[in-house]
């Protein structure tokens, strides 16, 4: 069996909800505390895809992405890049499209996944407004609280960094 | 008779004179009486007002004598420090001779000299070479790993005993490292070494990589460079190559070759 690893970053507004989100996909090992004091906390999952064992270490980083209290040096290095935005927040996704231009920079050959969040607190009929306000395909709706979509998004992600068809 | 005569002449003729001298007389006793009264609260008041008066005065007169003769201000108490340094002086020195007193007793031994000499050989301090015999820990290498720089990706690893999750510790070291290097804006520098408790995290860097060992025990400087040179040359002769030809497998066992063979050599 391939092992590969790799670094996924996760990013995006504050209170969107991605340290929800690893929580639900990653037994934490790490407190939460990381978080607040050097401003990312970082997580391990292994999955099986076919023949590889593929390694996600992934940085959970926090604030806001074009903060100055962050290194950009977090984001250096990463193959896969989950923006998250929060569904009944709109401000979250105001400059969704200039915020991962700009982390697109700082990564080469980034894999992008697009997070709208917190499916549990809106309607159905609101997602397509989102979408048509987030220029950006919105690759998964998740919830964090129920658990949905969680898991796909990550291994939809996972398949991406190595290529595999999704 | 002629002298009643003249009285009685005199009291007719100066009758309002002598009442007027009378009055005047009271007049100036009276006053007298008042003056005494009062005389202290006059004093006092005076006194008051001279002070108010003067103070600004005093003030300024003082500072500008201050400015003007420093050096006479000095020379006046100078003396009096000079006593108090000199007192603190001898009681510090007096401690410093019964600390080398002690010193001596132990130094002039024929062990002390051979130590002494070994430290000069490896141009280590004396302190070091004491200090190292003392430990009763011996420098042990406990793990290594080999880091991508930017990703904070493991790519090799070597340990002694099972650790946690030796992928998460490659990426927070890597978060401390940078998060370091950016609060201080240390682009040019980095850091090299982490210290907690009894361990040390030696940090060697190399261009797209970093090496870091765990070590216990006494690490002085000479163990620091001898391991710093140990990660380099495995730096320059393992790491040094395309990305892809790099396995995981291959690198922790060639980092286990040698470095089973330094903790061996330490035993």
């Amino acid at each position: 069996m391939k092992k590969i690893s790799k670094k996924v970053v996760l990013a995006g507004n504050f209170g969107v909800g991605k340290t929800s989100l690893v929580r639900k996909f990653v037994y934490q090992k790490f407190s939460d505390e990381y978080l607040s004091t050097l401003g990312v906390k970082i997580d391990r999952k292994v999955l099986h895809i076919g023949d590889t064992e593929l390694t996600l270490v992934i940085w959970d980083i926090a604030g806001e992405v074009n903060g100055s209290k962050i290194p950009t040096s977090y984001f250096l290095g990463a193959s896969g890049l989950i923006y998250v935005i929060d569904l009944s927040r709109p401000s979250t996704y105001a400059n969704v499209q200039e915020e991962i231009t700009y982390l697109e920079g700082l990564m080469e050959d980034v894999s992008i996944c697009l997070i709208a969040n917190k499916l549990d607190l809106v309607e159905a009929k609101d997602l397509t407004h989102t979408q048509q306000v987030v220029k950006r395909t919105i690759d998964f709706f998740t919830s964090a609280k129920t658990g949905e979509n969680v898991n796909e998004m990550f291994y939809f992600l996972a398949r991406k960094l190595l290529q595999v068809p999704t | 008779m002629q002298d009643q005569l003249m009285l009685k002449i005199k009291d007719l003729l100066l009758a309002d004179e002598m009442k007027k001298t009378r009055a005047l007389e009271e007049e100036i006793k009276r006053l007298k009486q008042e003056l005494e009264t009062l005389q202290p609260k006059i004093i006092s008041k005076v006194e008051q007002n001279i002070a108010e008066i003067s103070q600004p005065i005093i003030e300024t007169k003082v500072k500008r004598e201050l400015r003007e003769s420093t050096d006479t201000l000095i020379e006046a108490i100078y003396p009096l420090l000079g006593k108090l340094i000199k007192k603190y002086i001898q009681v510090e020195l007096e401690k410093l001779a019964d600390s080398i007193d002690k010193q001596l007793d132990r130094t002039f031994s024929l062990e002390n000299i051979k130590k002494q000499l070994i430290a000069l050989w490896e141009g280590v301090s004396y302190k070091q070479i004491v200090l190292r015999e003392a430990a009763v820990q011996r420098v042990e290498v406990q793990e290594v790993y080999i880091i991508e720089q930017e990703s904070g990706i493991l790519v090799g690893k070597y340990s002694v005993g099972k650790i946690i999750d030796q992928d998460l510790i490659a990426g927070m070291l890597t978060a401390i490292k940078a998060f370091i290097e950016d609060a201080f804006n240390q682009k040019t520098g980095s850091l090299d070494m982490i210290e907690y408790g009894t361990f040390k995290i030696i940090i060697q860097n190399s261009y797209k990589f970093y090496l870091a060992a765990v070590v216990a025990g006494t690490v002085d400087s000479k163990v620091k460079a001898d391991l710093l040179d140990i990660l380099l040359n495995f730096a320059s002769k393992h790491l040094a190559k395309p990305r892809e030809e790099l396995t995981e497998e291959h690198l922790s066992k060639e980092l286990a070759k040698i470095f089973n063979q330094y903790n061996e050599k330490n035993k």
